[in-house]
This record gives structure tokens, sequence and C-alpha cells, in this order.
């Protein structure tokens, strides 16, 4: 632990030291800071639609059951017993009224609070159930449906943390749904690799990559679909990449892509029948100029720091397990109120993709693997994240900008994980 | 008439061949109305509402063939060394032209010093085409669907 360098030499404006990659002091510090503290994204109301329906999680390394309650409020409960310490929920999801711990039976009720305790003479009369249910977690909030939890009582308020920048990509995410609802009810794709989990962080908003890592993809979906897939990750790609405050990164499509809400609104002959259905349920909600609007910005593609990110249809979420071992769990979106052949399409597309037999991500994973061996020959130790810096510009909305295949997101997400990780901010 | 004979050695043969990243081979043995099916997450769902490991017709199964033949599908460079038993074939000589067969595998995948365990229940179903036997559909039922997965790019 001898001359432990500081963050700030670890991460500099254009560089960051591979140690942040590969060293486990480091690792057990984020745990603490980001995980443990900070605001963290824990699950989506519509994987707990109904009454008594529930979830379980980790948030860092701390089991939670996200779970609505008899009562109709969505809670996450740490998923431990408040007798021995055993999780009172074993299951990966369902529907309870009552969780019982399987040592001895103590039983709460899906609200947490403590409904009974076997042969509970024995302890002291000031025993009181009601200060043993199930401890929530100490802040949780929700937006459009995604619910985040911080361990710690106090901190960044969560709207501070959120900002208005990744709001508005939630709000396109779920905008895009004709009745407002997305659904995170068609399964997941998990998968793990043998690396940081800061590698599928920073991939996450990474155009660059594209081009090189899923040659083997998109030359097929070139020759299939007619368009040149390859076009957005060059240089002269009009797409923008954005620095949305708190380490967030979203990509803004709209100057790739200007006539595509127009020609969604005006009945294109080339638009097949199944998704001109689509816009039209989207035109009757929001109206024609709205919808236009939607669909020139779609789809969503947003990092929200630390461990959840908005791909296309899908929720992805990263769960790190140690400093070299990072789970990933993706999960395709359905939208309410559309069309089945536009949901069924949405999942076969991703399916192409994405998942550990998928055609795209596993090829990510590979890379990732790649990453954690090649980081540890650290004679010269630095990466580079330099790509585009200096050239940012303030957009429109306000927010730091970049071509798309700059290394404005790495710059991002590592530049706030520096203060974050020396306490600058939270 | 097909017979357990012959449903044996097809089965074993398509075992080699996926063992051996024989691709074209591989895919030679599907016909045009193919269907290929993993299901994720349980063993049983709607492929229009719920995400698949795979899911393919002829003309996914031509993509899927044509990226590991790429020389850049880097999830597959290098290739996994693979070993696979089939066994527990449940089969009855039939009559018909196309018959349904069970079957359980078990393999042994190994790629740079990681050792993989994968097993699952194999549900083939199977056409008379002239001489030999071809593939109509194939649903894996992998033990650990629900798991969080490694490697799967080879061909299952």
């Amino acid at each position: 632990m001898s001359q432990h360098p500081t963050y700030q030499e670890l991460v500099l404006e254009d560089r960051v030291h591979g140690s942040i990659y590969t060293d486990s002091r480091i690792f057990e510090e984020e745990i603490d800071r980001i995980f443990h503290r900070g605001w963290v994204y824990v699950g989506h109301e519509s994987e707990i639609s109904g009454r008594g329906d529930y979830c379980t999680r980790f948030v860092g390394r701390q089991p939670v059951i996200l779970v609505r309650g008899e009562d109709d409020e969505i809670r996450v409960l740490m998923n431990r017993c408040r007798h021995r310490g055993a999780v009172v929920c074993p299951y990966e999801r369902g529907t309870a009224k009552l969780f019982t711990c399987a040592y001895h039976a103590w039983t709460y009720r899906n609200t947490g609070s403590l409904l009974a305790v076997p042969h509970d003479e024995r302890y002291d009369s000031s025993f009181d159930k009601a200060d043993y249910g199930l401890t929530m977690a100490p802040r949780q909030a929700t937006y459009r449906g995604f619910v985040f939890a911080s361990l710690a009582p106090e901190g960044q308020p969560f709207d501070a943390y959120l900002g208005r920048g990744p709001r508005r990509e939630l709000d396109l995410f779920t905008d895009l749904a004709p009745d407002g609802k997305v659904l995170a009810t068609a399964g997941v794709h998990k998968y793990a690799y043998p690396g940081n989990w800061k590698l599928q962080v920073e991939n996450n908003v990474d155009a660059y990559h594209f081009n090189f890592v899923h040659k083997s993809f998109w030359q097929i979906m070139n020759k299939r679909g007619g368009v040149r897939m390859d076009s957005l990750g060059t240089a002269a790609s009009a797409g923008r990449i954005r620095n949305l405050g708190n380490g967030h990164v979203g990509w803004d499509y709209r100057p790739l892509q200007e006539k595509a809400g127009q020609r969604a609104i005006s009945n294109h002959p080339k638009t097949p029948p199944w998704q001109q259905e689509y816009f039209d349920l989207l035109i009757d909600v929001h109206g024609a100029a709205k919808t236009a609007e939607l669909i020139t910005a779609s789809p969503a593609h947003v990092f929200v720091f630390p461990n959840l990110a908005l791909i296309g249809s899908q929720i992805r979420v990263m769960q790190p397990k140690a400093v070299n071992h990072t789970e990933v769990f993706v999960y395709p979106t359905l939208l309410g109120g559309a069309p089945e052949e536009f949901n069924s399409r949405r999942i076969k597309a991703h399916e192409a993709f994405y998942g550990p037999a998928g055609g795209g991500a596993t090829d990510d994973l590979e890379i990732f693997a790649r990453l954690d061996t090649g980081l540890h020959a650290d004679v010269d130790p630095w990466v580079l994240m330099a790509r585009g810096l200096g050239k940012e510009e303030l957009d429109l909305d306000g927010f730091l900008s970049g071509q798309i295949t700059d290394e404005l997101g790495s710059r991002t997400i590592l530049h706030h994980w520096r203060d974050v990780m020396s306490g600058i901010a939270q | 008439m097909i017979t357990r004979s012959e449903v044996e050695r097809f089965l074993y043969m398509e075992a080699r061949l996926m063992d051996g990243h024989a691709y074209d081979e591989w895919f030679g043995l599907w016909t045009d109305d193919a269907r290929y099916w993993i299901p994720c997450n349980t063993d049983d769902h709607d492929t229009r509402t719920h995400v698949s490991l795979v899911h393919e017709d002829h003309e996914g199964l031509i993509d899927r063939i044509a990226r590991l033949k790429s020389g850049a599908a880097w999830s597959q460079d290098p290739t996994s060394r693979l070993c696979r038993v089939v066994s527990n074939i449940e089969f009855a000589d039939c009559e018909g032209p196309e018959c349904e067969v069970h079957s359980v595998f078990n393999l042994t995948a190994v790629r740079r010093g990681r050792t993989d365990i994968i097993a699952g229940r194999n549900l083939h179903r199977l056409r008379r085409v002239g001489d030999s036997l071809a593939m109509v559909s194939k649903t894996v039922w992998l033990v650990d669907n629900n798991e969080v997965m490694n490697n799967l790019t080879f061909l299952i």
C-alpha cells in the first residue's frame, strides 16, 4: 500500500493509469464510494407490476429486494433477516405476501414489516417487532419507472444526481411506447467477462470501436438491409456524443437522421406497414410534431453513472463482482401499446446482436478479456482517451459535445470517477 | 421409414461437425424451413415476447455461419476446443417421413485456459430427404439458460 498514487495522478486530462482497471485496492474503494454510497440503478417498475411482485438485485455487494408491497408502494429492502442475517428471499423473482427466513422462520410482510417471530416469549419484554422490519435502502427514488437507490442516508439529492440530460433520455426511451409504458418483462441476457466493470461502462458509449469489433456483424447487416451500418462510427459521421454531467454520457442521433421524423409522420411508401402502424399510434398520442421529434432523436443511447445504460431497446446493467470479473444483465424491452409485430421484431433484432450466443456483444466481451490481459503490461501504464480533446463544443442544449467517435465518453466518465473517488464529487 | 440406427448416426455426425467448427457442413444438415431455438431464462416461452438465446430460421442460420466464417468473430478467435457426448437418445423406428428425437448432451468447451461444462437436452425434428436425414428444427434446453453465461458463440 506504500505510495498509493492519488486519483488525480491516475486520471489525467487525456489519459488514465491502467491500474484503475486492475488494482483490487482501487476496486474495493469503488464499491464503497460509488456503489455503497452513490445512487445506483436497481430495477424497473414494470418488473414488479402487481402487488407482492418482487425481484432480487445487488447494490454493489449488498443484496436487496425490489418489491411492490400490498400497499402498492415500491420499496428497496435489504435482503437480510434482522435476526441472524440470512437472505429472506433466495429467489430471483416472484410474487409473495410474506418473506420467511428459512433459518428461524422470522416472517416479514412484503412491505418489510416484521409479522412473526416464533417463540418470541424468550426475548426480553422490551423486544418490539416494530423495531425489526427489513431494513429499507436509506434512500430510493424513481424516474419514469426506473428505480434507483442509495445506501447512504445522506448525499447528493436524486434530482441533482440524474440531471436534465439523462432525464431527457429516460423520457425518450419511455415516450417511444405508445401507451407511455416500457415493459422490461421480455427476459434477460446475462453474461460475464474476466475484466473490470469500467471496460463495459466506457464501451457503452464508444462509437469508435463499432466498425472494428463488430465488423463480422455489420458486414452481414449491410448486405441484408442495404444500409451502411458502419457509417455511424467514422470521423465523417454527423452523430454527436455529449457530456451530460455527473459522469453521464449520451449520444445525439438528431444531426444524423434529420429526415427520419418527417418520414415517420408522412406515410412514406418505403415504411413497412408494421412500422407505420406504430408511428401512427405515436401520432395519436403525441401529435405529429412531437412524434417527428421523438423519432429523429431515437433510439435512446445513454450511460447513467455508474451502472445503467439504455441502448436502443435495452436496459443494460453493469454489476461489478471483482476487479477482473463483471456481470452484465441486458433486458430487451417491449413498448407498451405498440403492435405485436413491432415488438416481436424488436426482440428479434436484439437477439441477433446481444446475449452469450449473439453476434455482437460477445465480441465486446472478448475485447474486454484482451484488455484485462494487456493492461497488466505496465511498463508504460497509460491508456489514452485523447481523441477529440479540445475539439468539444457547447451544443444548443448546453451540453459539451463532440463528434460521436471522440473519446469524450471515457473522459466524462473517468473524470467524474476521479472526483467521486477522491471525495470531490458524490 | 426412419430407423433408430440412422438417427443415432445422424446425431453423432452432427456432434462431430459442431465440435470441429465445420460450419458449412453443419449448415448443410438443415432444411429450408429450419427453426433453431435455444430458449433463455426458462425452458418454454413465447419467442415473440420473450428473448431467446438463439431463435433463427434459415436466413438467420446463414448469417450466423457467415459471421463465424468472417475472420472477424473475435469471440471465436481462437476457436473454442470442443468435445461433446450425445446420449440418452429416445427414439423408436418411425414409419413417416419426419420424426422427433429427444437426446441429451454434455459439452466440454476449452478456451484460453478456461474449461466450461455445458449440458442440456435436445429435441431434433428430422426429415427424410432422399437417402439421408435433414434437420427441420432443433430446440436446445440448456440447464444453465438462466445463469450468467460465458461464451456460447460456437455451435450448440
